[in-house]
């Protein structure tokens, strides 16, 4: 043969099957470029040696081996999906006389050709994408450093290396699958009826009890550490349930669908539901990838976005004021609270700042179990359903952080926490040595009671107001004691508000946080285990970086899932749609409209096609909690912005599914009714 | 006045560039009878599909007119067509045409359901044609766990149960096995005792024998009608052998 042969006719089939193959080779240039991109930004150079700009190269990093990992599954997929819909061509070819081996070389050519355009293209494009998404990382990340456009010979090294191996497999399983395969089946294969799915009770169950029981794990869970602890539990159970959904429970309801004769026989029904039944076979596990991966888009997003818009909030909580001054002084020795938050204003006026407020008090804090209406305080307490953190405060202190004027006799106490304790409160201190006990007669704090400081913590936090400070010291001595420490101290806090700027507070910060020069040492009536003092100056950036950085990988994790969600609807709306073309043509010989044809493909793709969508909300739904509880962990506790970032994110994921499904549709129906041919 | 009026039909098929003209149908005219069974015949390439697409408004003739009751076809608007047919004609294809995603039942059912019928009257005019057919055992099975008999059976089931005007049978036996075929011929044969009129379009010779007139189309035109008359099946096989001779000794010589 002609050696232009080959590459001619391997040219050819590419350009005649564009309908399968320019997506493909679309899905390869981006992600080629995706992989470029995240490759470049990890590889940027030019930054200073600060520890938060190690971050941007950290995230870029675990962004490579995520998008590599997605790829090589994703890339392989869609192939053996074009590679499917090519048998009776390749068959063709078998029987008209080419070799295995000649047709071998002719998707060796095709597979070189998409490593070149789709490779070649996505590097180009991730060039000119690179600068635009380096502007919005460093917006995002507030790095304030300038950091150019660059070309990353890296990038393109590693991106058309592992493109090309992936390629390169894609290529050996086609020539894998091309030397067992018998041309005259091939040519046959889809003219064999697919059989009804049968009903699969066990299956059924099966998903429902493990769907039942991920979404009652991510509702009963209550804290965060406990949500990390089952949270792979709770998505592992939600993916073996959300397969055996699409596969058995679809079954089961459209097979209940059909019995009722009034709704199944309307045209749109009749045909609409048969048609998803018979497919189902075949169509459940694409439907639930869709699913899970609209799912993990949606999680992704809205978690880092909320996480992203939360920055400022978790910023004010983990430090509340501009300056923030933590003291460790023990029990028996003395600390003047009012002189040390005089001596650290007076320290911040010496050094030119203006303070405009500040607050102080003195708080322990105390892991507990709570049992009955004792609180048991003991060593490993969490062995024992230890599931509370105590914060123990005095009442002038209470009054100061909550506007409220309580005094309390000797062996009175407020609380505000998870349970509604009233009337005899014990704790009760287990030493190795024995057992101590406080009687207390509790009432609830007048309003709901919280400290911002107290989001932190990972359990359920019951605040404990206390008469006067000696109680608080006796409390925290028989603490010391159940855990056999020697340590015996409280901690005092300090926020102080200044005029200045983020620039000049973290100047002052940087002075103050120096004992000599705040004043403390050498004071009698001051004395201290540990002291520091931070700015909210200082760690806004940081945090930035962090939570930016989240986002920015969100966003961009999401924008790859989505497309390749998008890529799998995309194909499977085209082959149902030549599968359905010869029962359109049927069902038009015996009188069915063209309208009819439209309205019942509307029905029929609608379901389809928004089942995933309806499935994916209520997975997210169902998995706010867990999601809301894991941002505690980053410093975030603010349910009404992670709420308002989930249906946010879910709008517009929809709108950008609804506008697939449009675009998918319209190829379907030209399809089906025949206006484009094959 | 005849049921079924063709006058003068012709049909010319333009390649996309102008090239050649074929013409299918040169100049067609035949009436068909309330109640008759007509077989129309002739080789392939002869217009025999052409004539029966057109005659079912699945293509539009290049001239002429089709009159169905006094109606013109051909005049139809676009949207009105598939009710129509819906209403007026049946078909019965050589290849079935079931759709394997529905039951035997659901599958006679369907042009009913596509007309907005309820199901308790679909029942009640499927249960005397099910029993006719020979069909009541097989309703809830798919077509493709029954025999070819069964499933053309379920086809012309699917025909009747709009009580048609006129049923089309494009080669209706072609795929059959010679019991089959005898099954399906007589039934054809009760059918239109009952009164019903059927066009079957067919090269078999033992096909148009069950018929009560034979049309032989030879490149485009109507060449020659037998009528049965009081014949019997054999002398009417012997009859229509004979004419096709003669009709391709003829093709031969002209």
């Amino acid at each position: 043969m002609h050696k232009a042969f080959y590459p001619r006719l391997a040219a050819q089939n590419c350009i005649k099957n564009g309908k399968f193959y320019f997506p493909y080779l679309l899905t390869v240039i981006f992600s080629s470029a995706a992989f470029y991109i995240v490759l470049a930004l990890s590889q940027t150079g030019s930054l200073p040696e600060l520890q938060r700009y190690f971050y941007l190269s950290m995230f870029m990093l675990i962004g490579t081996f995520v998008l590599g990992l997605f790829f090589i599954i994703f890339l392989i997929y869609t192939n053996s999906f074009l590679m499917k819909r090519r048998g009776k061509e390749l068959a063709l070819y078998n029987i008209l006389g080419m070799g295995k081996g000649n047709i071998g070389v002719v998707l060796c050519y095709e597979t070189l050709y998409t490593w070149l355009i789709g490779v070649g293209g996505g590097i180009l494009l991730g060039m000119l994408l690179q600068r635009l998404i380096t502007m919005l990382v460093t917006r995002m990340l507030r790095i304030d450093v300038k950091y150019e456009f660059f070309i990353s010979v890296y990038g393109i090294a590693v991106t058309a290396i592992f493109f090309g191996a992936v390629l390169f497999v894609t290529l050996l399983l086609n020539l894998g699958r091309l030397r067992v395969q018998k041309p005259v089946e091939l040519l046959r294969q889809g003219n064999v009826g697919e059989r009804e799915p049968r009903t699969r009770w066990l299956l059924t169950i099966l998903g429902l009890l493990s769907l039942g029981g991920g979404y009652y794990i991510a509702v009963s869970t209550h804290n965060s550490v406990q949500a990390i602890g089952v949270y792979f539990v709770a998505v592992f159970l939600v993916i073996i349930g959300t397969y055996c959904l699409f596969s058995a429970v679809s079954v089961v309801l459209l097979k209940a669908l059909r019995k009722n004769k009034c709704f199944f026989y309307r045209t749109g029904n009749f045909i609409g539901v048969s048609g998803m039944l018979h497919r189902m076979n075949r169509n459940a596990v694409g439907l639930a990838n869709i699913c899970i991966l609209s799912t993990m888009v949606l999680v992704m997003i809205s978690a880092t976005l909320a996480l992203f818009l939360g920055t400022e909030d978790a910023i004010t909580t983990r430090y509340p004021g501009d300056l923030n001054a933590e003291v460790w002084y023990w029990t028996d020795r003395p600390f003047d609270t009012d002189r040390a938050e005089q001596k650290l204003t007076e320290a911040l006026e010496e050094q030119g700042a203006t303070v405009i407020g500040s607050l102080s008090y003195t708080s322990t804090d105390q892991p507990a179990a709570l049992d009955g209406s004792s609180f048991i305080i003991q060593d490993d307490v969490y062995n024992v359903n230890g599931d509370r953190i105590l914060v123990l405060l005095t009442a002038e202190d209470y009054n100061k952080l909550s506007g409220q004027n309580v005094s309390l006799a000797k062996d009175q106490m407020l609380i505000s926490g998870s349970d509604s304790l009233v009337g005899d409160v014990r704790f009760v201190f287990r030493g190795e040595s024995g057992e101590r006990v406080m009687n207390f007669t509790a009432a609830p704090t007048a309003e709901k009671f919280s400290m911002s400081s107290g989001d932190v913590y990972l359990g359920m936090v019951d605040y404990i107001i206390l008469p006067d400070l000696d109680t608080l010291k006796e409390v925290e001595n028989n603490c010391a004691f159940a855990l056999g420490e020697d340590e015996r101290t409280l901690s005092w806090f300090c926020e102080i508000n200044t005029d200045g700027s983020d620039q000049q507070i973290a100047q002052w910060g940087q002075q103050v946080a120096d004992p000599d020069l705040c004043g403390f040492n050498g004071d009698e009536d001051i004395q201290w285990e540990l002291y520091r003092l931070e700015t909210q100056a200082e760690n806004r950036q940081d945090f930035y970086t962090m939570n930016g950085g989240f986002f920015f990988l969100g966003v961009f994790l999401g924008i790859v899932f989505l497309m390749a969600t998008v890529l799998i609807i995309y194909y499977k709306q085209i082959s149902e749609g030549y599968e359905d073309r010869e029962r359109f043509r049927i069902m038009q010989q015996v009188g069915l409209e063209k309208r009819e044809i439209r309205r019942s493909i509307n029905v029929q793709i609608l379901i389809v096609f928004f089942a995933p969508l309806v499935v994916a909300g209520v997975h997210v739904a169902f998995d706010f909690n867990m999601v809301r509880l894991m941002l505690v962990l980053f410093g975030l506790n603010n349910a009404a912005l992670t709420a308002w970032c989930t249906v946010g994110s879910f709008l517009v994921f929809a709108l950008i599914y609804a506008l697939v499904y449009l675009l998918t549709a319209r190829v379907y129906y030209r399809i089906v009714s025949g206006e484009s041919r094959e | 006045m005849a049921m079924l009026e063709v006058n003068n039909l012709k049909k010319i098929y333009t390649t996309r560039f102008g090239g050649n003209n074929v013409q299918a149908l040169t100049n067609v005219c035949f009436t068909v009878e309330q109640g008759e069974y007509v077989a129309i015949m002739g080789e392939s390439g002869s217009g025999k599909t052409t004539l029966l697409n057109i005659l079912a408004a699945l293509d539009k003739p290049s001239s002429g007119e089709v009159l169905l009751n006094g109606r013109n076809i051909v005049e139809i608007r676009e949207k009105d067509i598939s009710a129509f047919r819906r209403d007026n004609l049946g078909f019965v294809f050589q290849d079935f045409n079931l759709l394997d995603t529905f039951s035997v039942q659901d599958n006679i059912f369907l042009p009913l359901v596509l007309a907005g019928k309820s199901f308790d009257e679909m029942s009640r005019r499927l249960q005397p044609i099910a029993t006719k057919l020979g069909i009541r055992d097989i309703l809830n099975k798919y077509p493709y766990e029954i025999s070819g008999g069964q499933k053309q059976r379920t086809a012309v089931a699917r025909a009747l149960i709009t009580d048609p005007q006129l049923i089309l049978a494009d080669e209706p036996t072609g795929a059959l096995d010679s019991k089959a075929t005898d099954r399906l011929l007589k039934l054809f044969e009760e059918i239109n005792a009952d009164g019903q009129t059927i066009l079957m379009v067919t090269h078999s010779v033992k096909a148009a024998s069950h018929a009560r007139r034979v049309l032989f189309i030879k490149d485009g035109e109507v060449f020659h009608q037998l009528y049965r008359a009081n014949m019997t099946e054999d002398e009417m096989y012997g009859k229509i052998a004979d004419t096709l001779t003669l009709l391709q000794k003829g093709g031969r010589n002209a």
